[in-house]
């Protein structure tokens, strides 16, 4: 192969070229470098607070009862939909009651809602560690990994006959739905699902509790 | 040309994954907590160094497409290097990932599957999922593209 550049000495041309292990770490080093300083940087870093929910919606209101809603307050037998109207306007149209065997599937702006009303229960199916990280105010740590325990140690705050809500990480995680069946077959019939899960809540900007 | 492929595929790789990362980054943090694997004390280490090193890789394997690096001196050790580091890395994840199936943990690692999220709205295969014996398939393919790389000296 033709040579552009005139032949330089032997040991000049190793004192340039650096060893393969060196520039593993150095390319390592400086990748992790940026990455660190990407971090520390940007608002959404790893470092970057969490928003704390220090009051994260109204005080409870009376059990949501089976009125028709003149404010959207609550939510009658399997209609959920109601109390998204005062927030971004998506999903704020009624719903028929769910399917027994088919749980709806609600969006973050629902789900801000019912969180702020305080109008159902909250379900975070993760890991304990991952719960412990960040989750939605006042939820309740139900591990798709450990259910009769979550479920025991939550005894008080989950009834059967309340709404609940659960939550996993995003749409691809399945901890959700599997906690979803447990909950079923423990009698709990007014399920939603919320399937975007904390990455789009903690997206929006919502506050956490930790 | 093999390598100009073997980069283009690997560089593209890590780009999107890097994206992902990056654009959540808490999120990536807790699949790192998830994966159970990596001691406490060094999670935000990794958490926040990784992306950058995945976006390091990508660009100077997507820079090695358009300037070969040819010869010795730094340029080619650096492309090298960056083959290098794609090989071990892309082996230690599905080392990890074969651990934590066998192990029965549970992990959600399809959250910054940013190409798969792309994808999978025509190809449902390739919709992000939770980790399993696919991914682990996956991930051995992708080890093609960098063992390939692997092959040939720095001198071309």
């Amino acid at each position: 192969m033709a040579r552009r550049r005139p032949r330089r000495p032997a040991a000049a041309r190793r004192a340039v070229a650096p060893s393969r292990t060196w520039a593993i770490a150095l390319l390592a080093g400086a990748g992790a470098a940026g990455g660190l300083v990407y971090n520390v940087l940007s608002p959404r870093g790893i470092f970057a607070p969490v928003p704390v929910a220090t009051d994260f919606g109204a005080p409870a209101p009376a059990v949501p009862a089976a009125r028709p809603t003149r404010t959207p307050t609550g939510d009658g037998p399997g209609d959920g939909a109601t109390a998204s109207v005062t927030k971004t306007g998506t999903g704020a149209q009624a719903t028929p009651p769910p399917a027994a065997a088919t749980v709806r599937v609600i969006d973050v702006a629902e789900a801000e809602s019912l969180a702020r009303q305080r109008a159902a229960v909250f379900v975070d199916a993760r890991t304990p560690e991952v719960f412990a990280m960040g989750h939605i105010p006042r939820a309740v740590n139900v591990p798709s990994t450990d259910f009769a325990g979550g479920l025991a140690r939550n005894r008080p705050r989950l009834n059967p006959e309340a709404l609940t809500v659960v939550y996993c990480t995003s749409e691809e995680c399945d901890m959700a739905e599997i906690v979803m069946e447990e909950l079923k077959k423990a009698g709990f019939t007014r399920l939603l699902h919320y399937k975007a899960g904390w990455n789009a809540w903690e997206n929006a900007g919502l506050p956490a509790e930790k | 040309m093999t390598a100009t492929v073997c980069r283009l595929l690997l560089a593209g790789i890590w780009l999107v994954a890097a994206a992902g990362k990056l654009q959540q980054p808490k999120a990536f943090l807790r699949a790192v907590v998830g994966f159970d694997l990596v001691p406490g004390a060094l999670v935000p280490w990794v958490a926040a160094t990784m992306p950058g090193v995945e976006l390091a890789m990508g660009l100077v394997l997507l820079a090695a497409v358009f300037r070969r690096p040819t010869g010795s001196g730094t340029w080619p050790a650096l492309a090298d290097a960056a083959a290098w580091l794609s090989f071990i890395l892309l082996s230690v994840f599905t080392v990890a990932l074969v651990v934590n199936l066998l192990r029965g943990v549970t992990m959600d690692c399809g959250c910054f599957d940013v190409l798969g999220e792309h994808l999978g709205r025509w190809i449902p295969a390739l919709k992000p999922r939770n980790a399993g014996w696919d991914t682990v398939a996956r991930d051995l393919v992708m080890l093609v593209p960098a063992a390939l790389l692997l092959r040939r000296r720095s001198s071309r």
